[in-house]
């Protein structure tokens, strides 16, 4: 073999253990990071590109530094422990977790982690809902998802009360989950990821049915509460912010 | 004479009969071989041998004592403070005239007369010095001058016990129950007046030892009142010398009590001294019982906390969740959830951001609270003058408040801190702008001082130790230059060192009248979610930072002086135990400071107690006070190491007369009718008694009362007798020539 073909193995596995490696640094700082859970079967990451955009509009409208590269990790990823945000979504059913994986995932919401699962199939007791309802079972027997009101403080985050909508409307409130009284599970049924998908243009890819662009509007705005109330909890319930909203919601109320 | 027995153990009985047999076979041995004077002989050793016997048997002698032959008649005088009332004539003045009347001269004719006087103490006493004395018991204890009596008077012929008191008994056992060991009839003879008696008396203020801050707080206050019936009478509540709430109440009937409540909010912490009093009117036959001191400890509610934050971050939210799951913690917090660069793409009324109220914060607000926090804020970019931050100076300086700065992008120098009253009241000195001062990278934090109470996470050192090493890893922190020269650097980064040393990442110190903590780094999260994630706790964590707020808002379990008095209330004459703890900067018991304490005591007088000597208890020192003046008496330590006072501790105690005997001092007739009821006695009042005709009770006998036992063994002419026997004896055969 001449050395310039040991030179070619030598580039090709280099960019190979690139490749492999996770994209993002352990260091993050004070940065947020968007975690995603990658986990066996279903189809975890329908849509790879989305937490560009979100990331792009969570930094732009926001306060909010971020790490620009996403996370990917399994529930048996030491690096879940770096990121107390993780984002799960499908459109498909998905082999049950292990259960080394419920443990971890059961011992990550304890500790103040916050889990945001996303049913991109928008429709309720198709494949990805019920494994979902499965695996929620396994974490808590005795705790069921409820609806989380409308003064609930994801609601309040940044934007005061988003429509709950997605690229579509499969139900039109999150149900959730609390320990402690802070809500560590989100579940939506609207397909929020696939709001945020652009094509190679710069172009929306798909639509929000039924309610078209302002849909898509309340869906980021969604979005970016569920990521704000995870960095800030039930900061927006605090009695110094309540004058200010009554005011805002009222004027909203009687608006032309 | 007495009656003789013998005290020997009957289990020694064989003991004594074997010497009985051993001595007879010796006298017959001895007198087998005498062959002159053998009668004398016989009859001396006969003698001896007896005596031998007679004191195996272990005599004793039992001396009884007959009673006199006259009777005796007890005289039992009350000298208690009551006794000086004047109703409207000096109680004691009737006494001594009652002493000095005919009743007992005539007495006297009959009977030998005993005087004794009473009042928290029994003693006897003679008729003169009765008539020289003046009235000052600070307590009136009948039970005892009972029992005391009949201690004393035992087995004596006594005929009669004349008691003359107001009956005002305040302290000890009950008088009724010891009359049953009375042998005579109790005559009370009441002194004073019933019925021009009048007195306004708080009998009862009902209040806890420490009451908090900003609290409403209600104290209980009963009055009963003599003479004041149906009248309206003012009832003030006062705080040293501040009026703090005035209430009118309407008397029942005499002898009855109504009672009140008082309610007032404190509004500094600290202890302070609190009176509950009436109005004195003219005719009260005490004025010392319309008023009740007591003291209060004000605790403060709760630890305010002002929490800037200037992005949404973990470290934002894991402090938070920790602060407010203290209960004794208010937190306020701000986020900057929007900068002004940021865009946003729908109308302000669709935002829940409200304004940030910068001018309120920190021109007013900031002095409500006891904490400061900055996490990654720079006021740069709010339009908050340098000026405001002169107010967190002065916070801080001034007022004693607490100032915690936290790292991140907008923090220390980055924050554009330099140059500021901010940088003059932070433990660190800062880099300057320009250059790399933002280390990214993972590193273990090392702890120094780790006997610090922030970063005291067990008692025990060892295991304080090995739960610091385990702490997971923080991920990166602002350079700093170093600490500046009196701060205490609590942590350092392990790796990367500049000229100065290794990198500070955590620091405190003290500054004016507050105190400061720099954390270099934003994510100490991490020693929460990562050390759960590891199966671990994260309860480290929340104990750090409570420990953290505890030690900047100077909670008192975190002082590094601490004075105490052994108790907080004390008679007159009384003294004073101070002890001191000391511990310097580092947490460590100071056995090298010098403490002084100062006192002022109720006139106002600063005393100097000077150099205060260290016990043989490592970083305590101890003195005492010999209380001398009523009223109170606040006592500061301060503590100097080298030429830096370590700090200050002040107590509060109170030296007051015991008021027992103000607070029911009218004549209480009930009592001493029951007590001559009981004996088969007569109750008298002392200015209807001479006209009395007093007629004593024949005096039952009493029975001998075994006074002494002597042992007759025991007598040294039981032995000289002995000797004598013996020596005759040899003499006798010496000169017989039998020697």
């Amino acid at each position: 073999m001449g050395q310039g073909k040991f030179g070619s193995l030598l580039v090709i596995g280099i960019v190979i253990c690139n490749l492999l490696a996770s994209p993002l640094p352990a260091e993050q700082r004070d940065r947020f990071v968007f975690s995603q859970l990658r986990y066996k079967g279903g189809d975890w990451d329908p849509y790879p590109t989305a937490y560009k955009e979100i990331l792009h509009y969570l930094m732009t409208t926001t306060s909010v530094k971020a790490q620009g590269a996403r996370r990917e990790l399994s529930l048996n990823a030491p690096e879940l422990f770096f990121s107390p945000f993780l984002y799960m979504t499908g459109h498909e059913e998905f082999p049950p977790f292990t259960r080394q994986e419920i443990e971890n995932l059961k011992r990550y919401l304890s500790c103040g982690g916050l889990l945001f699962i996303d049913d991109a199939s928008a429709g309720k007791n198709l494949g990805f809902d019920k494994a979902v309802h499965r695996e929620l079972e396994k974490l808590f027997p005795h705790g069921k998802l409820k609806r989380i009101p409308p003064d609930h403080a994801i609601f309040r985050s940044f934007y005061l009360s988003p429509r709950v909508v997605g690229r579509r409307v499969g139900n039109p409130y999150l149900e959730g989950i609390d320990i402690d009284g802070q809500t560590v599970v989100i579940y939506s049924q609207n397909d929020l990821g696939g709001a945020w998908v652009r094509d190679r243009l710069g172009n929306w890819l798909y639509e929000c049915v039924p309610g078209g662009e302002l849909q898509r509007l309340e869906a980021m705005k969604l979005f970016l509460n569920v990521i704000i109330y995870s960095l800030t909890g039930t900061y927006k319930r605090d009695a110094i912010h309540q004058p200010y909203i009554q005011q805002k919601l009222k004027t909203r109320k009687t608006a032309p | 004479m007495g009656t003789l027995h013998f005290s020997l153990d009957p289990n020694r009985l064989w003991l004594v009969i074997a010497t009985i047999l051993v001595l007879v076979a010796l006298l017959y041995w001895n007198f087998k071989w005498v062959e002159k004077r053998k009668g004398l002989f016989f009859i001396l050793r006969l003698s001896i041998y007896l005596l031998l016997i007679f004191l195996l048997f272990e005599p004793v002698r039992t001396i009884e004592e007959k009673p006199d032959e006259e009777a005796s008649v007890a005289f039992l005088i009350d000298t208690s403070s009551s006794m000086g009332v004047k109703d409207p004539i000096s109680r004691f003045s009737l006494v001594k005239e009652f002493l000095k009347g005919p009743l007992l001269e005539g007495l006297k004719e009959k009977y030998n007369l005993l005087f004794f006087t009473f009042a928290s103490t029994f003693r006897r006493a003679t008729v003169e010095e009765i008539l020289r004395s003046i009235p000052q018991g600070k307590s009136t204890d009948i039970g005892q001058a009972l029992d005391g009596l009949e201690e004393e008077l035992r087995g004596q012929r006594l005929a009669g016990i004349f008691l003359l008191t107001d009956g005002a008994h305040n302290v000890g056992r009950d008088p009724r129950l010891v009359t049953e060991k009375i042998p005579a009839s109790i005559f009370s003879v009441g002194v004073g007046n019933p019925r021009e008696f009048k007195d306004l008396q708080i009998s009862e203020v009902q209040v806890s030892d420490f009451v908090f801050k900003n609290t409403p707080t209600d104290i209980g206050v009963n009055i009963r009142s003599y003479g004041f019936e149906n009248k309206e009478i003012s009832v003030i509540l006062k705080k040293e010398t501040e009026i703090l709430q005035t209430k009118k109440v309407r008397m029942p009937e005499d002898g009855k009590e109504v009672s009140l409540s008082l309610r007032f909010t404190p509004r500094s912490t600290g202890s302070f001294n609190y009176t509950v009093s009436v109005p004195s009117y003219r005719g009260e036959i005490s004025f010392a019982n319309n008023r009740k001191d007591f003291t209060l400890q004000v605790l403060r509610d709760k630890i305010r906390i002002l929490y800037i934050c200037g992005q949404p971050s973990w470290e934002y939210k894991f402090l938070r969740t920790a602060l407010k799951s203290n209960p004794s913690i208010e937190l306020v917090s701000f986020i900057i959830l929007r900068n002004p660069e940021n865009i946003s793409i729908v109308p302000e009324n669709q935002l829940s951001l409200i304004p940030f109220p910068t001018t309120e914060i920190f021109t007013k607000q900031i002095f409500n609270f006891d904490l400061l926090i900055f996490e990654n804020f720079t006021y740069t970019r709010f339009g908050i003058p340098k000026k405001y931050l002169e107010n967190i100076r002065k916070f801080v300086m001034e007022t004693g408040g607490g100032f915690l700065m936290i790292g991140g992008d907008n923090s220390f120098a980055r924050g554009r801190y330099k140059g500021t009253p901010i940088e003059e009241i932070l433990p660190v000195e800062m880099e300057e702008v320009k250059g790399n001062i933002i280390i990214d990278g993972k590193f273990k934090m090392l702890t120094r001082e780790a006997r610090h109470p922030i970063l005291r996470l067990s008692d025990n050192p060892g295991e304080n130790s090995q739960i610091w090493a385990r702490m997971p890893e923080l991920d990166g922190c602002n350079r700093l230059l170093k600490a500046k020269p009196d701060a205490i650097v609590l942590g350092i980064h392990p790796l990367i060192k500049n000229k100065y040393g290794n990198l500070v990442i955590l620091a405190v110190w003290e500054k004016g009248k507050g105190r400061v903590m720099s954390v270099a780094s934003n994510s100490t999260w991490r020693w929460s979610f990562q050390a759960r994630g590891r199966g671990g706790t994260g309860a480290y964590y929340e104990r750090f930072w409570h420990q953290a707020v505890h030690w900047l808002v100077k909670s008192p379990q975190l002082k590094l002086v601490h004075l105490n008095t052994d108790k907080k209330t004390y008679a007159k004459g009384e003294e004073i135990l101070l002890s001191i703890r000391v511990f310097n900067k580092y947490y460590r018991p100071s056995e090298h400071a010098r403490v002084y304490v100062e006192l002022v005591d109720p006139s106002g007088k600063r005393i100097d107690l000077g150099s205060i000597s260290p016990t043989d208890r490592r970083g305590e020192y101890g003195t005492n006070y010999l209380a001398e003046r009523e009223g109170k008496y606040t006592f500061t330590a301060t503590a100097w190491e080298g030429s830096k006072v370590l700090g200050r501790d002040t107590a509060f105690c109170k030296v007051a007369i015991p008021s027992v005997e103000w607070e029911n001092a009218q004549l209480n007739e009930p009592l001493l009718r029951e007590l001559s009821n009981l004996t088969e006695g007569k109750y008298f009042h002392i200015s209807g008694i001479e006209s009395e005709k007093i007629v004593l009770p024949e005096v039952k006998e009493v029975a001998p009362v075994v006074k002494r036992v002597v042992a007759v063994w025991n007598n040294p002419f039981i032995f000289l007798l002995l000797c004598i026997l013996l020596g005759v004896e040899w003499y006798i055969r010496r000169r017989s020539g039998m020697l």
